[in-house]
Order: structure tokens, then C-alpha cells, then sequence
């Protein structure tokens, strides 16, 4: 653990504050990326036999007209409007200290993104120099119509049942508490998300180019995730949906400051999550608190730590209530919005 | 950065030389380019100065009303001037480089 902390301190000391533009702000001629996974590795403590777990999840926009919209939010009264059409092909894993250190069963989680956002500057001072500094307030609807999360594996959902010769999983051994199969059993969902959040954005002139770019943001929301019968291949099936829930809901808030202390990027959040229909067992809300701080010159990687206590999400582990501090490394490719500065 | 004017100065009630002579004072000491008639470009320090300078200009146009209007435009130090008109090219290009382009 000390040897953690020193190896962090090092890393954080090591980049150097840059000056007011980093990478981590949008030049006017860029596609934004607002709300992505992230990427992580991490351990966490209480220490457990976990060699390491990761998030791999980069975003990916195929269409967008955020941006664009983003260039005209200075120039506009009544506010602009963009969409982004992205997708994010998401792995989970846990590496197990086991003997030839197994990543087992690890959760993929691809996912096509609907996002439609609308700016609007809600300063009307005379002086552009006062107006401009916004803030700039951003409605954003922010849906998955299409999310999936499977395990990759072929064997029935309880250590208690067997495939029969159509294929089909039936119990093998005496009725009694039936426990999930969690070398090789079958995990799969298909889901449907829609969140709707406010924020607001508060913006210095950049200087070296012709915008105002985000000092510093809030923004808050909350979604609804439905996991139907059905719903394509891979759908959740009734038995694994009576342990696993259909329903959840999510409250979030997060705020981000840019270039603050040694960070180009300075991010907290806070997410409470409440699973409409648990298990016996699962605590039916889940907290996750993060603090993040991405230096200067990392190019978007940074440290974090995370307090999370709930439903373990990582497939498999749904039966399981766990409370952990995580901390590790992170790439994040979230981007300060900025904005054009008009004809005058 | 650097930033370009395209303006229009109309004859009334005030001499157009005494509203050409107060349109340009605000440039003085600063590097400045003429390209076509009625449009040139300016070099620029920082967003403020572009502000304050866009408030000068509009502080003339309210003192010789309906005699001039403009058009001021900020861009990033080395975007690409767009201009088919005859200027002295090594002159543009000092103030275009101007700044570090962020």
C-alpha cells in the first residue's frame, strides 16, 4: 500500500501544471465527447485475491453535430442544438490471483449512444467580455438505445444444473439453495438506457485561439435503464432476471474543473443507483463516489479512487454486495467545451 | 492572433474623411495590413484586446450614426487569409504569424 502511494505521488509530481490550454479542452473545430466510460485500471481495497480489474471503453463518434453546435452558442440568443450519434465497445475484466492468474469470465458491454444536447448562454450582459464568460447552461438527453452485456460463456447460470441433450440447462441435484456457476456459467443482457441532464459551463477566453473555453462545470441528471424480455438475441430470460433486476434507476451529479492545482483535468462525482428488483440479499441502492485528476501533460491518462458499496456489477458477481475504495490509473477522453468566438 | 475589418463608410452630416481618420485611430501602434479597399487586418494580443478594440469601433459608429458600419472577426494566429485582391503578402504574413497559434 505504501509503495502505491509513493508511486503516486511520484507520477502526479512528475507532470508539470501547463499553461491555461491543455488537451483536455475542445478546439471549436473538434467532436466533443460528453459522458464516456472511461477507461480504468485499478485494485481496491479491502484487499481481496484480485491481481487487477479494467475498464476498457474507448468512444467512438461516427456522427455529430455537437460540435458544430458548440461554434454558434456565443452568436445565439435563443440557444443551439447538436446531436451525436457514438458507440462504445466496453470490456470489464477481473484478473484473479489463482494459479495461471485467470481473467474470469470478463463482462463485454458494447453499446450504440443517442445524445442530443442543447447550449444556450444564459448571460445577457452588454459587455462580451462579461457575456461571453457564459455560463453556458446544456440540456442533454443521453440514451442507449442498444446496450448489451454478456460473459462469453456456455455454461448453465447454477453450479446445480446440467445441459440436457436439447441443450437446455435442468437441475441435476436435489432442490436446496442454488448457487451461481461463476467459472463458466451464462450471464446476458440487452438493454435499453435514457438520461436527461442539466448543466451549466463557465468559461475564460483561451487567447491563443478565437474562444471562450470551460474553466470549470457542473451538471446533474438522472436515467433509467430497462433490461426487457425479448429484446434480440441475448435478451435477460426470466430465470436470470428474477435474481439480476430489470429496472434500474440513477441519479448522478459531477462537477470538473480545468487546469486547477497539478491536474488538467480535476473531476468528482457522485452516483446512486437503485435496482428496482434485487435479490434477496443485494442492497437495492448502489453508491459510487470518484475523484479523479488528470495532469497536464498526461495526454488524458490521470489517477483516481472510487468508493463504491452495492450490487457487484461486474456480471457474474450480481448475487454479491460489495463496499470498496478503488484506486488506479485512468484515460479519460471527456472534453472541456469551448466555444467560437462570433463576428462582432 | 490577428483579426480582420470590412467596413463601410457612407457619406452625411460629418466629412468620410473625418470618419476614416477616427475608424483608423484605434490601430495606432498596431500592426496593421490593408487588403481591398475598406478591409484590413490587425494584429491581436489576447481576447481582451480584441474586446476592447470591437468597443472603440462601435463607440465610432454611435458617433457618426448611419456613416459606418463593420464587420470585426477574430482569428487563430496563422489560419489562412482568404483574399483574391492584391496586398503586400510579406506584410500579411508577419501579422498572421502573430502569437503563438495555440
Amino acid at each position: 500500500m505504501k509503495s502505491w502511494l509513493i508511486l503516486l505521488g511520484v507520477l502526479v509530481h512528475a507532470g508539470p501544471a501547463l499553461a491555461q490550454d491543455s488537451a483536455f479542452i475542445l478546439g471549436a473545430a473538434g467532436r466533443p465527447i460528453i459522458r464516456p466510460d472511461g477507461t480504468y485500471v485499478f485494485n481496491h481495497v479491502p484487499g481481496s485475491d484480485l491481481v487487477f480489474e479494467a475498464q476498457i471503453a474507448p468512444r467512438i463518434i461516427i456522427l455529430d453535430s455537437i460540435g458544430d453546435a458548440t461554434r454558434h452558442v456565443l452568436d445565439s440568443e435563443r440557444g443551439t442544438w447538436g446531436w451525436a450519434l457514438s458507440t462504445a465497445p466496453m470490456v470489464k475484466l477481473r484478473m484473479f490471483n489463482e494459479a495461471s492468474s485467470p481473467v474470469r469470465t470478463p463482462s463485454y458491454m458494447p453499446k450504440g449512444i443517442v445524445q442530443v444536447a442543447r447550449l444556450r448562454n444564459l448571460s445577457r450582459a452588454d459587455d462580451e467580455s462579461v457575456r461571453f464568460k457564459g455560463p453556458v447552461e446544456m440540456w442533454l438527453i443521453d440514451a442507449v438505445p442498444f446496450g448489451h452485456h454478456s460473459n462469453g460463456q456456455n455454461g448453465c447460470l447454477f453450479e446445480s444444473q446440467s445441459r440436457d441433450a436439447a441443450g437446455t440447462c435442468v437441475e441435476t441435484v436435489a432442490p436446496g439453495p442454488r448457487t451461481v456457476n461463476r467459472s463458466d456459467g451464462s450471464f446476458s443482457t440487452n438493454y435499453i438506457e435514457a438520461g436527461l441532464h442539466y448543466g451549466r459551463m463557465y468559461l475564460a477566453a483561451r487567447d491563443t485561439v478565437p474562444e471562450y473555453g470551460t474553466r470549470w462545470e457542473w451538471r446533474a441528471g438522472a436515467a433509467v435503464q430497462l433490461n426487457p424480455r425479448g429484446y434480440l438475441g441475448g435478451a435477460l430470460d426470466d430465470e436470470l432476471a428474477d435474481i439480476y433486476g430489470r429496472t434500474r434507476l440513477s441519479l448522478e451529479a459531477m462537477t470538473a474543473r480545468r487546469d486547477s492545482w497539478r491536474c488538467g483535468r480535476l473531476e468528482g462525482q457522485l452516483r446512486l443507483q437503485y435496482i428496482h428488483d434485487t435479490p434477496a440479499g443485494v442492497p437495492a441502492v448502489t453508491t459510487i463516489a470518484d475523484a479523479s485528476c488528470l495532469p497536464a501533460s498526461w495526454g488524458g491518462t490521470g489517477l483516481f479512487v472510487r468508493f463504491f458499496r452495492g450490487q457487484d456489477y461486474y456480471n457474474l458477481g450480481f448475487t454479491d454486495r460489495i463496499t470498496r475504495l478503488q484506486f488506479g490509473l485512468t484515460l479519460q477522453q471527456a472534453t472541456f467545451l469551448s466555444f467560437r468566438i462570433p463576428s462582432l | 492572433m490577428y483579426a480582420t475589418l470590412s467596413y463601410d463608410v457612407n457619406a452625411g452630416p460629418r466629412p468620410i474623411e473625418d470618419v476614416r481618420e477616427a475608424l483608423l485611430k484605434p490601430f495606432d501602434g498596431r500592426a496593421t495590413c490593408d487588403l481591398l479597399s475598406d478591409t484590413f487586418i490587425c494584429e491581436i494580443d489576447h481576447t481582451e484586446d480584441y474586446l476592447a478594440l470591437a468597443k472603440d469601433l462601435r463607440q465610432i459608429g454611435r458617433d457618426f450614426p448611419g456613416q459606418f458600419q463593420f464587420v470585426f472577426t477574430l482569428h487563430r494566429a496563422g489560419d489562412p487569409l482568404r483574399s483574391n485582391g492584391q496586398f503586400p503578402k510579406p506584410r500579411a504574413r508577419e501579422i498572421l504569424g502573430s502569437g503563438d497559434g495555440g
